[in-house]
């Protein structure tokens, strides 16, 4: 990597005040002209060599050619993420800590444990936004049902002998939700992976499941499961042809999960905003938006402040979701 | 009256039975569910209640069968490594790889025979880290913070001086010299393999201060050489 | 089988053949030897950080790559499982058992040639295996549902109860620890918290690396160091020492025919199937071998033999659901699958027919990896011996120094090596009271999916055990799991009765 001599004066203030000076205003826009100066720790909520992970590293390595820095991936998995979340909310706010992380599973945290360590809107800044991705309703390729409203009279007529499968917080939800609005009372039955369900799909034990959009996109190109519709409001630009939950009479369903970089809130202003334009670099190139279609997700950029509004809004409305769905909070 | 004819039977159905009351006391709260539906509490209990009936088994065993006798626990290897190991996991946040490692290489080695000198050096070491972390992890003793905090501030010179005064001391003897030097080749491979080649992120001083002087020796000769 | 097999297999060989592909296979199980020999650091973290990598490789070389790493890492965890009772990963858990025994009887560099020669073969049939068979095997692995699957955990843990060598009350026990410490953590059904003492970092359980690495290597230390000075018989490097024996030889082979099929099939099923590969394996060559020239758990060669080969067929046959149903049946297989979806290829019953270069080339590359690994490691077991004639003194700090680095590595989290200590002194008490500790290891990677799975079914039968009887496959393995509860209760019960009869 070369580095020239102008870069390398300029990031001389920076360095000396990431090395515990503290910035003063007068410094910190010079410091974000200069960011990022040094290696820049990413740090993954997930153990390395989860799909979570594969996703982060492959941002880490996406953004090294854009902030022109070694970027070190961190693992520090545990706790639903909180272990993640509290070291990055204490780590130092200059910008060199990226949280690469989803703020939705972040906002259901705050209700899924009695005591959460951190207040995450109070104490993380959502830096740039990445990708929405919502969760899909399937059933296997072999069953005849093809719509909602097939899906439902099957489901009505099977009574409590039905049954359907969850895999996470979001994926429980929205199946609860579901089930609310037709009034039917089917079995849940919980998974640890989404590819823990197909044998119990294929044998006709689960009439219907709510999985995770990259295991739903896989297995429906493999031909082997169907996707009936996705968790979010509207469709998504990846799957046009996918009609949503709402538009099928779930009304007012709107779940997606989506993925930001976050950074610990006292993180100068100027920074954060380099950090958004850096990332953006990345999340609207063709190729970032392609690699998400293949994953069910679809890429997005937002401002740090529309970000940060609808983390906060996430956070208040998975306090009805919990309830919604009768999880019982940890501690 | 009752004669212990198999200790290690014996002990066995203690632990045993220790470990399913562990079980059974902190599961108690778990809902234990039905059948049907059963709740996180209902798996633990059983099994607890299973190794409990082993157990008491086990201690019918103990004074009904002949066995073999429970042979002696020695104390100081199993000590010297736990302390060893221990103190490389709060030691690596707060002086770098290097140093820990360093740290750990002499305090596991007082696991076999040392001088008396030596060995009570490390102890005193190692009770002062022992305190600094209770000090600073032990809400209970919030009052001693500000030692704890301070230890930690200058632990890298601690070590430091640990590692000098134990090299000293020993270099006298083949056996320790070796393992001093041996210790400093060990902790520069393990740079090597585990940061530079396999790219693990652990704190270490060759990333924070090595690294950026070669990084700007190379990039000064590179501007020299653009112009 | 396809009559197409063998010209597909071409197709494959001139694939996975070129220059290019061949140098990755190399680096590959160079670099998964290495990492296998490092105790402490898994091929899990490894991949995972060299992933980007192969984001610049050609699909087909990335993959070669990746795989050689993932047998590399297998081979060499079984190389310090026999040279310091250090397994570094599940599967070679049993090869401690008989292997660091070879050892210290001076043998190791023979426990190492078998292990090698015993995994390339295993490696030959399960690529053959994958060629001819992938996909109807995949489609049997299909059937298995979550009955099936409990009763599957039931046989493999009642058959651990073979594996130890003491009484079998303590075994079982220990089998049933080794069940509650699996349940540490966050339960999947409710998201309730078990036994984790308020310890964050126990939520999501405990890991499985600082526990083998306390309870295996660390007692291992730790009862080395009790003894004043520590005696080893002599080891020989000469050449022919190296070499097993034509004895050794002759009472090998069976058992790496018997661990080759076991391992194929069980591969195939996700979740446990790899370790219980192994476990089983070594149950039956336990149970099979009536006269070993040494006792099984003193250093007999097929109970080296018996589970390297079928740890090896299995992670050859794992990988036939992630190629045939896009399904990863393992943490290593689920890496394999993003790397595949990053170059843009869809895993699953596509890729044969879509990328016939990719698949194809893909099975051949199994068959080169396996060779290179044994060119790889048979001149370096002159070396490892070497390795122990190093002074113990010498030795142990540094095993302590890179099992410590390596259990921080893997989360940059100092609580895991109290986790490690906590588990060196449990495993050094259970010694002490004559329990073993491998038993408890399987009841601790079974644990999870025999209670998710007896919940799961529970709830599908609406409550009702029956459906454990009603289902052939669960009521078949159920059926097995009687006959070995005999096999192990009555000739314990012949003891104890003669001891009663003797006092």
């Amino acid at each position: 990597m070369k580095i020239t001599r102008r870069e390398l004066v300029a990031g001389i203030p920076a360095l000396a005040a990431a090395n515990g000076l503290g910035l003063s205003p007068v410094f910190a826009q010079e410091a974000a002209d200069a960011y990022p100066s040094r290696e820049v720790k990413f740090i993954c909520a997930f153990p390395a060599g989860s799909g979570a992970d594969v996703y982060v590293r492959y941002f880490a390595e996406r953004m090294r050619p854009v902030m022109k820095r070694t970027i070190v991936v961190e693992n520090r998995a545990g706790a639903n993420g909180n272990i993640a979340t509290t070291y990055t909310a204490r780590a130092k706010p200059d910008g060199y800590t990226v949280y690469v992380h989803a703020p939705s599973a972040l906002a259901a945290n705050m209700h899924l444990f009695k005591n959460p360590p951190v207040d995450v809107v109070k104490e993380l800044q959502v830096a740039a936004t990445i990708n929405r991705q919502p969760f899909m309703l399937t059933v296997h390729a072999d069953s005849p049902v093809k719509t909602i409203n097939e899906l439902v009279e099957v489901l009505r007529k099977k009574g409590d002998k039905a049954s359907y499968g969850t895999t996470a917080p979001t994926s429980k939800v929205a199946a609860a939700w579901f089930n609310k609005v037709f009034g039917i009372k089917p079995v849940e039955i919980a998974y640890k992976t989404a590819g823990d369900t197909m044998n119990d799909m294929k044998s006709g034990a689960l009439d219907y499941c709510m999985h995770d959009p990259v295991h739903a996109v896989a297995q429906s190109n493999n031909g082997a499961l169907r996707m009936l519709g996705v968790t979010t409001k509207g469709r998504m630009k990846a799957l046009p042809n996918l009609p949503s939950l709402h538009e099928q009479g779930v009304t007012d369903l709107d779940v997606p999960g989506w993925w930001a970089a976050m950074v610990p809130k006292d993180t100068p202003k100027p920074i954060v905003d380099k950090l958004n334009k850096l990332w953006r670099e990345v999340i609207d190139s063709e190729e970032t938006r392609q690699f998400m279609a293949k994953f069910g997700a679809d890429t997005w950029s937002a401002s740090p402040e529309e970000a940060q509004a609808e983390f906060a809004k996430d956070v208040r409305a998975w306090g009805d979701y919990i309830k919604l769905a009768n999880i019982e909070p940890q501690g | 009256m009752l004669r212990v004819k198999s200790p290690q039977d014996l002990g066995a159905g203690l632990l045993f039975i220790f470990i399913g009351c562990v079980g059974l006391y902190f599961g108690k709260d778990l809902t234990y569910g039905s059948a049907r539906a059963m709740g996180p509490g209902f798996f633990p209990i059983w099994l607890s209640w299973i190794i409990n009936f082993m157990g008491a088994v086990c201690l019918v065993r103990s004074v009904t069968l002949e066995g073999d006798p429970i042979a002696t626990i020695p104390i100081r290897p199993i000590l010297w490594v736990s302390v060893g190991v221990l103190l490389f996991g709060y030691l690596i946040e707060h002086v770098r790889l290097e140093l820990a490692l360093l740290t750990l290489a002499v305090v596991a080695t007082q696991s076999r025979r040392q001088t008396d000198l030596t060995q009570k050096i490390v102890a005193g070491f190692a009770i002062l880290f022992g305190i600094a972390i209770i000090a600073t992890r032990v809400q209970t003793f919030a009052f001693l913070k500000p030692f704890g905090d301070a230890v930690f501030g200058v632990s890298q010179w601690i070590c430091l001086a640990l590692f000098a005064i134990y090299a000293l001391l020993t270099w006298g003897e083949r056996d320790a010299r070796q393992t001093v030097i041996l210790s400093v080749c060990m902790s520069i491979a393990a740079v090597t393999i585990f940061v530079v080649l396999l790219g693990q992120a652990m704190p270490t001083y060759t990333a924070d201060y090595i690294a950026p002087v070669f990084s700007k020796i190379g990039s000064i000769f590179s501007s020299i050489r653009g112009r | 089988m396809d009559f197409n097999v063998f010209s597909n297999l071409m197709t494959g060989f001139v694939a996975a053949g070129t220059f290019q592909n061949i140098g990755f296979a190399m680096l590959g199980c160079m670099v998964g030897t290495l990492i296998g020999v490092l105790p402490g650091i898994g091929p899990i973290p490894t991949l995972a950080m060299l992933l980007p990598i192969t984001f610049g490789l050609d699909p087909l070389s990335s993959l070669i790559m990746m795989a050689g790493i993932y047998y590399g890492a297998q081979y060499g965890g079984s190389t310090t499982s026999i040279l310091v009772n250090m397994p570094g990963e599940s599967s070679s858990v049993v090869t401690c058992i008989d292997g660091h025994q070879m050892a210290r009887r001076g043998r190791a560099g023979s426990a190492l040639a078998i292990a090698a020669l015993g995994s390339f073969f295993a490696g030959c049939v399960g690529t053959i295996f994958i060629a001819g068979f992938g996909p109807p095997l995949a489609s049997f692995a299909q059937k298995f549902n979550s009955p099936d699957y409990f009763s599957l955990m039931v046989l493999g843990l009642v058959t651990a109860v073979i594996l130890a060598q003491g009484s079998v009350l303590k075994a079982v026990t220990v089998i049933i620890i080794g069940l509650l410490f699996g349940l540490v953590g966050t339960d999947v059904n409710s998201g309730a918290t078990r036994y984790t003492f308020g310890i964050s970092s126990l939520w999501d359980g405990i890991d499985f690396l600082p526990m083998v690495i306390g309870m295996f290597g660390l007692v291992e230390i730790i009862r080395n160091l009790e003894q004043e000075s520590i005696e080893r018989n002599p080891i020989s490097t000469k050449l022919r020492d190296l070499w097993p024996n034509r004895q050794e030889l002759k009472e090998a082979s069976p058992s790496v025919l018997r661990g080759t099929a076991l391992g194929s099939l069980l591969g195939i099923l996700p979740g446990g199937g790899a370790v219980l590969a192994a476990f089983a394996a070594y149950t039956v060559e336990k149970k099979v071998v009536r006269n070993p020239s040494f006792a099984f758990g003193k250093g007999a060669i097929q109970g080296v033999a018996g589970p390297e080969a079928a740890n090896n067929a299995a992670a050859q046959t794992s990988f036939i659901p992630l190629l045939t149903l896009g399904l990863p049946s393992n943490p290593i297989m689920a890496i394999m699958m993003g790397a595949m979806m990053i170059q843009g290829i869809q895993p699953g019953s596509a890729v044969m027919t879509s990328n016939p270069d990719l698949f194809w080339g893909l099975v051949a590359s199994m068959w080169i990896g396996n060779l290179m690994l044994v060119i790889i490691n048979l001149p370096l077991i002159g070396m490892w011996v070497k390795l122990l004639q190093v002074p113990y003194r010498l030795l142990y700090p540094a095993i302590i120094m890179f099992c410590c680095i390596g259990v921080y590595s893997s989360n940059s989290e100092p609580s895991q090596l109290l986790i490690m200590v906590f588990f060196a002194a449990f495993g050094y008490i259970l010694m002490r009271f004559g329990c073993e500790p491998a038993p408890m290891v399987l009841g601790f990677i079974l644990g999870p999916l025999m209670e998710e799975n007896l919940r799961r079914s529970m709830v599908l039968s609406r409550g009702d055990p029956m459906i454990f009887m009603q289902r052939p496959i669960s009521a078949t393995l159920l059926a097995l799991t009687a006959c070995v509860v005999l096999l192990i209760v009555l000739p314990s019960f012949r003891k104890t009765r003669e001891v009663a009869f003797q006092e």
